[in-house]
């Protein structure tokens, strides 16, 4: 029997950079001397990013049509990688998967019965945007879900956030995958020896339905006025437990636009219109109700001057 | 019952004769008329061509005009890339490049290939009508998807309002949409909202909620059934779906059917589903197809079900699988004989369920598969107890029961499992659809054989009574003598007088029988658990 093709698996919400570290990927030594099948799996602008990928020596394919429905994708990427199999035979297979593929169901399409002997999943690997991952992930379920299947793990874009912003999401990427080896990088640049150093995990753990219990977001409005030092206090109270906090917010004498990323502060003017306090807060391991308390506690129902 | 009468009724949680079939036909019809979807999708005269096609062959209670989920979007602007097996996608977002939400005029009735479909939709009326048509419809959320794409999750964090505001926009368009199905002759409006499938509840409910509610008021205004059907891991949403007032619920493979059932029938909502349209429709085999339905027919019950695959049915489904599914539907000779197959099999092969009662000193694990070679989580599931039973030194034996084949679909039954992959430990359901840690089924598997170490314990438990009159000498010198033997045997051993006539009466002895002596041992078979009248029988026979 024939050893079975190794498939590449890159996942990652869309805009956390996919393209760039796949362009990046077929220029390393070790992909370039190696014949490849390319498998592009983008929602959204659709061949945009096929066209994004530099071209170069290997096979590719499209696999963004009628994206909406998982049976549609399914059935798309079984045919291909069944031509693959039979016409391309190529020594690696990478697929960049859409940021809203399951990727169980990815797992589950390459061990189906007719592929199963072709193909094997040599490595999962999951992109995660540094600036965005933890505001996408309380809204996007499979954005963690893609963190929790992966092999490896590499946070893109380090050298637009603090040090500290990335220890913190390193925190929350190792509870998310205690085993998956993780890299830090800037526009895609993995080094080779970290796709070498992973092996593909067979998961045995369950991965839960609602994967993150953890990540919790809130949004609160108020016709009232947010009481300045307690709305300041509550950020500090949270510390480590609020991730990100956006919105307008009433203060008594200023209306202000507050942005918080893992604990830093920032405010400026509030966008014209808005005049309510209204924000959403995103919080790690803490109770929804506590976070919410937490911030309506400084609301102050008195009229504003 | 006529078809549409039957689905209406079934829509309405009302008995019908027997369950609705409602195959997905999309993109399909175009192959059973040899056209491509593109072809089939862009032409009335093909859509009711291959439409009536379908109607001829499969027998349906209902039908979709259309599952096309790109209709609006393309209607309002949106480009799509067309294929020759699958609906169209959407290939540009218009809110993404350069246009303004305020920019948008209300969705156009006449764009796109709106009349088109709703053309088909009158044509198919009146050719077909007692046969019940759903008029398909973009969610609100899968339509704000195609308008703004997936920047969406990122704005409900960055400009939730944004995201309200569109969110209006989609749902005027939907219900826009609804209406003219429901002109055009349509009886059922889907909201099909398969991206909902990625938030969850809480995302649901502050972003679809309260723009889906009003798509489903406006239907029921209109005289019309209106039902949600989802696609993907939508579990988590179930019931924030049923909040948003349908008639239906419609699910595919990814949730199990029993799960929805138990949500939608105190809610008096219906329900559909869940036929599996890869492994079994698209790959499998017409008797796959048959025991499919048969499998979501009996975990459905009998009202307020329609029988449907999960999602718009591939192009190249074998037409063969659901003709044959059609067949079981109207026949109930056909259903009955599939289930008397696999009885009559498995009665006298494989079911051994008195090992179970507790007298077996071996545990017995058995996992219910689709098939650990072709199902990931089935294989995980079979690797993950492989691995930890040797490590009980042969007190745990376990055994894969693969649906396909038709005893192990019985053995399932018998043991009432509703869903795969799923652990039994000695006959007890224990883990269902997950795959346990090591730790965790090595728990389980403790827990059991702490259970029957205690039920031995137990079994060795017995009584004496003695029957006799009240005072009665002979009785007396019985009771010294048995207490003497109990004491010099070290005996757990109750010790009983029986008097009353009508209770000694009770043990089918004559007063001229007395004094007597009856020894009862006991042996507690189960405990936490409604045994199967079959795993009873083996008790009984035990006796």
């Amino acid at each position: 029997m024939k050893t079975p093709i190794p498939v590449l698996l890159l996942t990652g919400y869309l805009g956390a950079g996919k393209t760039t570290l796949l362009n990046h990927l077929l220029q390393l030594p070790g992909i370039r001397a190696r014949k490849i099948a390319l498998i592009i799996n983008e929602f959204g602008p659709l061949g945009i990013d096929g066209k994004l990928v530099a071209p170069g020596n290997y096979a590719r394919f499209e696999l963004n049509k009628g994206s909406v429905f998982c049976i549609c994708i399914k059935t798309d990427f079984i045919r291909t990688l069944e031509t693959i199999a039979r016409e391309v035979v190529p020594d690696l297979v990478i697929i960049e998967a859409t940021g809203v593929a399951d990727p169980c169901d990815l797992s589950q399409i390459i061990d189906s019965p007719n592929l199963r002997d072709a193909f094997q999943i040599g490595a999962n690997v999951c992109l995660v945007d540094a600036c965005g991952f933890t505001a996408v992930a309380a809204f996007l379920r499979t954005a963690p879900r893609q963190v929790m299947w992966a092999d490896g793990l590499v946070i893109n874009k380090s050298d637009l956030v603090p040090s500290s912003d990335l220890d913190s999401l390193g925190r929350i990427l190792q509870e998310l995958n205690p085993v998956a080896p993780r890299t830090v990088v800037s526009h895609g640049r993995i080094p080779e020896e970290f796709l070498d150093g992973l092996t593909h995990q067979v998961r045995l753990a369950p991965v839960p339905e609602t994967p993150l219990e953890g990540l919790v977001s809130v949004s609160l409005q108020t016709d009232g006025v947010v009481n300045e030092a307690d709305f300041l206090a509550a950020i500090a109270s949270l510390n480590g437990s609020l991730l990100r906090l956006k919105g307008t917010v009433c203060f008594k004498n200023r209306t202000r636009f507050v942005e918080v990323i893992h604990g830093r502060v920032s405010e400026k003017d509030p966008p014209a219109g808005l005049p309510k306090t209204a924000f959403t807060a995103i919080g790690w391991q803490i109770d929804k109700a506590a976070l919410h308390s937490t911030f309506h506690s400084c609301f102050q129902y008195d009229t504003r001057p | 019952m006529k078809s549409k009468e039957r689905v209406l009724a079934a829509l309405r949680c009302k008995k019908t004769d027997r369950i609705p079939w409602v195959p997905f036909v999309g993109c399909h019809a175009g192959a059973l008329i040899v056209v491509t979807a593109q072809e089939y999708l862009k032409s009335e005269d093909l859509m009711v061509k291959g439409l009536q096609a379908a109607i001829e062959r499969y027998h349906p209670d209902g039908i979709p005009v259309s599952f096309d989920l790109q209709i609006e979007a393309e209607a309002m602007g949106c480009a799509l890339v067309w294929a020759e097996q699958n609906p169209p996608s959407v290939s540009g977002h218009i809110l993404n490049q350069g246009k303004t939400l305020d920019q948008l005029p209300p969705l156009d009735l006449k764009a796109g290939r709106i009349p088109l479909v709703m053309n088909t939709n009158r044509r198919l009326r009146k050719a077909n009508p007692d046969l019940a048509l759903y008029g398909l419809i973009t969610g609100p959320f899968t339509l704000a998807l195609h308008l703004l794409g997936t920047d969406i999750f990122m704005k409900m964090f960055d400009d939730p309002d944004a995201v309200k505001r569109l969110m209006e926009y989609c749902r005027d368009c939907a219900i826009a949409m609804a209406e003219a199905f429901i002109e055009a002759g349509s009886d059922v409006v889907a909201v099909v909202d398969p991206m909902t499938s990625q938030i969850g509840p809480d995302q649901f409910q502050e972003f679809v909620t309260p723009y889906v509610t009003p798509v489903f008021k406006a239907i029921r205004q209109r005289g019309a059934l209106g039902s949600f059907f989802v696609c993907g891991h939508a579990q988590q949403n179930i019931v924030a779906m049923c909040e948003c007032t349908p008639d239906n619920i419609s699910i595919d493979e990814n949730i199990p059917l029993d799960y929805v059932r138990d949500i939608c029938v105190p809610r008096k909502i219906s329900f559909g589903g869940n036929m599996q349209l890869t492994s079994v429709l698209l790959l499998g085999t017409p008797e796959d197809s048959q025991r499919n339905a048969l499998a979501c027919l009996e975990v459905a019950g009998e009202t307020g079900f329609l029988l449907a695959p999960g999602c718009d049915l591939p192009y190249g489904v074998p037409p063969a699988n659901l003709e044959a599914v059609a067949r079981l539907v109207l026949d109930p000779y056909e259903r009955e004989v599939l289930k008397a197959k696999a009885a009559t099999k498995t009665s006298t092969d494989l079911l051994d369920l008195s090992d179970y009662g507790g007298t077996s000193d071996k545990i017995i694990v058995d996992i219910i598969t689709l098939d650990s070679e072709a199902c990931a989580p089935c294989q995980y599931m079979v690797e993950a107890v492989r691995k930890v039973t040797p490590e009980f030194e042969g007190i745990v034996e376990w055994r894969e029961h693969k649906i396909k084949y038709r005893e192990s679909l019985v053995f399932m039954t018998s043991l009432m499992v509703r869903n795969v992959p799923t652990i039994c430990i000695d006959g007890q359901i224990v883990f269902v659809s997950r795959i346990p840690a090591r730790d965790e089924l090595i728990a389980a598997l403790q827990k059991r054989i702490n259970e029957k170490l205690r039920l031995k314990i137990a079994r060795r438990s017995a009584s004496v009574y003695i029957l006799g009159k009240k005072g009665d000498e002979g009785s007396k010198k019985i009771r010294a003598h048995t207490m003497k033997a109990i004491k010099e045997l070290g005996a757990d051993v109750e010790v009983k007088e029986v008097t009353d006539e009508n209770d000694i009466a009770a043990y089918g002895l004559s007063p001229v029988m007395l004094p007597a002596v009856v020894v009862a041992r006991y042996q507690v078979k189960s405990t936490r658990i409604i045994p199967e009248s079959s795993i009873i029988k083996e008790w009984i026979k035990g006796i």
